[in-house]
């Protein structure tokens, strides 16, 4: 047979016959609506608690905490979680988030796309979000043996999120590792990061941000699968703000490498 | 009270009047069998116009507005668009993500989808009040007062450089598709003429588009609705280009490339 001429079984379309849900499931929200329009809603539940009731009594971070992980912190969590968001809260204007982000403000980009644009680059695994998943299920499973076992590992690059930033250990994520240490060092996985901070960062690798982050979300209970979008909520405000600043700056104030500084590799097309 | 029916109408169903799959009997489109009609005959030009418009545009309409996508799909990341598909790509985030950002972020006033809104609108306006009776020197001295004495017509002038080298690239691919000049292209040439003698100005590739599609006979609305996606492909170009390199290596830089003019250290 001609290869032009042959069918498909493809041919016949038919329904598998899956049962959708007729209504969508949240643990999350309940809303109830006022007898005039059962569109609005007169009363918010948020995992059972009034939503006015929070507003009243409640941090905006504890909030998040709950949304995402059904109950309100402890004390100590809501101390943590805080100082976690404040530890990740501005990535700084070299940042290549932040640099969309500004790129996106001063193009005169409409507003509402600014932050989905930083956030998107945010996502990468370049000091950033990217990385989340895979590093929290790392963390759970390697902070219940010794850290010792892992030093060669994390000297190989083979620990996700443990790394070099620009050719050498992260300076300022180890800073923040150090920082936190008062507020999360009771945590298994954050206790294991700072040990193992100590064995590698002296030969020039070590934590970064998104590790950080890791440890800290893990010994708060966050699901694996949590922790990027958590992250790039965190550090939202940061890339925000210098998005915006550049929304009122003229055209030049970007970064617009003169032709001289262009370089074409040559390609041969033919 | 109790003004809810117009939402109650669409409660528990999809309403289209573009089409859909229905399983087994194929996918309609504006009327059209996709699968029948459309695949193998039509360009895919053709049938992005009919998603953003609801008509089947002819071949040649189509093949137009493909060249112009290829015109405004530029592999430099200098351009705002492209220079976030390349950091997203030196940052490692995907090649969608980069993608879609970029196209976000071409929804800008100064550059890509938002002033071919202006610009149709612009050429409809000028046409209105040339038809009238304004004179065309009358009509751009009037723009001009608007915009406190500079030359900044919608579809005139350039940011960056003067002078648009995609226009005569587009005027051939008119001429070859056989297109003649309409009322509304001849009219962008000749506030060109007025602008080029008394502000050594030009009309730049939005001026141009919007003209020629104005005469086609879209709206601005239409016309944004087609363009929605016009950088993508120069975008996606910077994304490889910084994804397969060093990460972190586009346009890196050092604390001392960023001057601070805020407020100097102070506690809490």
């Amino acid at each position: 047979m001609n290869s032009s001429t042959k069918a498909s079984a493809s041919s016949s379309v038919k329904s598998r016959g899956d049962v959708f849900a007729s209504k969508i499931e949240t643990k999350i929200t309940c809303e109830q609506s006022p007898e005039h329009n059962p569109y609005h809603v007169n009363k918010q539940l948020i995992h059972g608690y009034d939503h006015l009731d929070l507003l009243d009594n409640c941090n905006f971070a504890d909030v998040i905490y709950l949304l995402l992980r059904g109950n309100l912190p402890s004390e100590k969590d809501s101390i943590l979680f805080n100082k976690l968001a404040l530890a990740l809260i501005n990535p700084g204007p070299r940042h290549p988030a932040a640099q969309a982000s500004i790129t996106a403000g001063v193009g005169n980009t409409d507003i509402v796309n600014i932050l989905p644009i930083a956030l998107g680059v945010y996502g990468g695994t370049f000091d950033g979000a990217g990385n989340m998943e895979n590093t929290i299920r790392f963390f759970r499973k390697a902070a219940k043996k010794p850290v010792i076992e892992f030093e060669e590992e994390a000297l190989n690059k083979k620990i996700p999120s443990i790394t070099q930033h620009y050719g050498d250990a992260n300076t300022y994520a180890n800073i923040l590792l150090d920082k936190l240490k008062p507020y999360a060092n009771e945590g298994k996985v954050f206790s294991w990061l700072t040990q193992l901070q100590a064995l590698i960062y002296p030969k020039n690798i070590g934590a970064t941000k998104t590790s950080i982050a890791a440890a800290v979300m893990a010994d708060l209970g966050f699901q694996p699968r949590q922790g990027a979008a958590l992250m790039q909520l965190l550090a939202a405000p940061g890339l925000l703000a210098h998005g915006l600043e550049f929304t009122n700056k003229p055209v030049t104030a970007m970064l617009f490498e003169p032709d001289e500084t262009y370089h074409i590799e040559p390609k041969n097309n033919e | 009270m109790n003004n809810y029916q117009a939402w109650d109408k669409y409660h528990g169903r999809i309403v289209s009047s573009r089409g859909g799959w229905k399983i087994g009997s194929g996918v309609q489109n504006c009327g059209y069998d996709m699968m029948n009609d459309l695949v193998g005959k039509t360009s895919y030009m053709q049938v992005v116009v009919l998603n953003a418009t609801g008509r089947l545009p002819s071949k040649a309409i189509a093949d137009w507005i493909e060249a112009i996508h290829i015109c405004l799909s530029w592999p430099d990341p200098r351009i705002w668009c492209n220079r976030i598909g390349a950091l997203a790509g030196s940052s490692r985030a995907s090649g969608v993500a980069a993608s879609c950002l970029g196209v976000l972020a071409a929804e800008s006033t100064s550059y890509g989808i938002k002033p071919l809104i202006s610009g149709v609108e612009f050429i409809e306006h000028a046409l209105t009040q040339v038809t009238k009776g304004t004179s065309v020197k009358d009509f751009i001295t009037a723009e001009i007062k608007k915009h406190g004495g500079k030359p900044h017509l919608m579809g005139y002038a350039r940011p960056i450089a003067k002078g648009d080298e995609r226009i005569p690239a587009m005027e051939k691919v008119t001429k070859k598709l056989g297109f003649p000049i309409g009322e509304h292209l001849s009219l962008a040439y000749k506030i060109e003429a007025i602008l080029n003698t008394e502000f050594d100005e030009s009309m730049n590739i939005n001026g141009y588009v919007s003209a020629f599609l104005a005469d086609q006979g879209f709206s601005s609305i239409e016309v944004y609705r087609i363009f929605s996606a016009v950088v993508l492909s120069g975008v996606t170009a910077c994304y490889t280009d910084t994804a397969d390199r060093l990460e972190g290596s586009f346009a890196p830089l050092k604390t001392s490339d960023v001057i601070y003019k805020g407020v100097t250290l102070r506690k809490v």
